[in-house]
């Protein structure tokens, strides 16, 4: 069976949202702390929303330095499919596996938050990054 | 020795600046009138061991360059907070 860790930071707040998606896919999925230090077994991590370590700083900024992201980034370089969603994604970008930053979004400009979030979504589906399909987007039927 | 140190972090010219710019709106009507540029940054001060002045500075860009800035969209500039 496919099998998904979901990192957790101090602040995360999506963790259960995660772990019940991948299970309604019908994968495993299991918690991962960030002070762990491998990710062996899994075909695949999510970073979830949240505000980890309270987005002090700047969001993603401190869970960066987490154990767990040495893990992630050695998944990533051995070709892991890692996935970043909200939160998780600004810990990605901050931790240097995406291109560019979370940029400050004016909120009294709605065509500019369009055209960040479809930014965001361009990198996101561009090679190299969403590259495989597999494991987790492989379970989805679209 | 032990240094005091602020850390300046601003963002970059053409970085939006979604605080700078409410700020800056609010002013007329709190009646001050003629000012323009406004932009929000992030203050850090610190106390830093080091042989000198220029090594806890030194340190201090270290830090701010890894750590209390993103240098893609921010600029940082460390310096003393002795009183002279």
């Amino acid at each position: 069976m496919t099998r998904i860790g979901v990192v957790v930071f101090p602040g995360s707040n999506c963790e259960y949202d995660a772990l019940g998606a991948v299970s309604a896919l019908g994968a495993e999925a299991e918690f991962v702390w960030h002070s762990a230090t491998h990710l062996d077994g899994f075909d695949g991590v999510i970073l979830p929303g949240g505000f980890a370590h309270g987005d002090y700083l700047r969001p993603g900024a401190l869970a960066r330095f987490s154990p767990v992201m040495e893990a992630v980034a050695e998944f990533a370089r051995a070709g892991g499919a890692v996935l970043g969603i909200c939160n998780g994604f600004q810990v990605l970008t901050e931790a240097g596996l995406l291109p560019g930053a979370h940029l400050p979004v004016s909120t009294n400009d709605a065509d500019r938050r369009i055209h960040r979030v479809g930014t965001h979504q361009r990198r996101l589906s561009g090679p190299g990054v969403g590259h495989s399909h597999k494991p987790l987007f492989g379970l989805l039927h679209v | 020795m032990n240094y005091p140190i602020i850390v300046d972090v601003t963002l970059r010219e053409g970085i939006a600046d979604p605080e700078g710019a409410t700020i800056e709106r609010a002013l007329p009507a709190l009646g001050f009138n003629g000012i323009s540029h406004v932009r929000a940054g992030k203050s850090f001060r610190m106390n830093i061991d080091a042989e000198d002045e220029s090594s806890a500075l030194a340190i201090a860009a270290a830090l701010a360059q890894r750590l209390l800035s993103n240098p893609v969209i921010e600029n940082a500039t460390a310096r003393s907070a002795a009183k002279g």
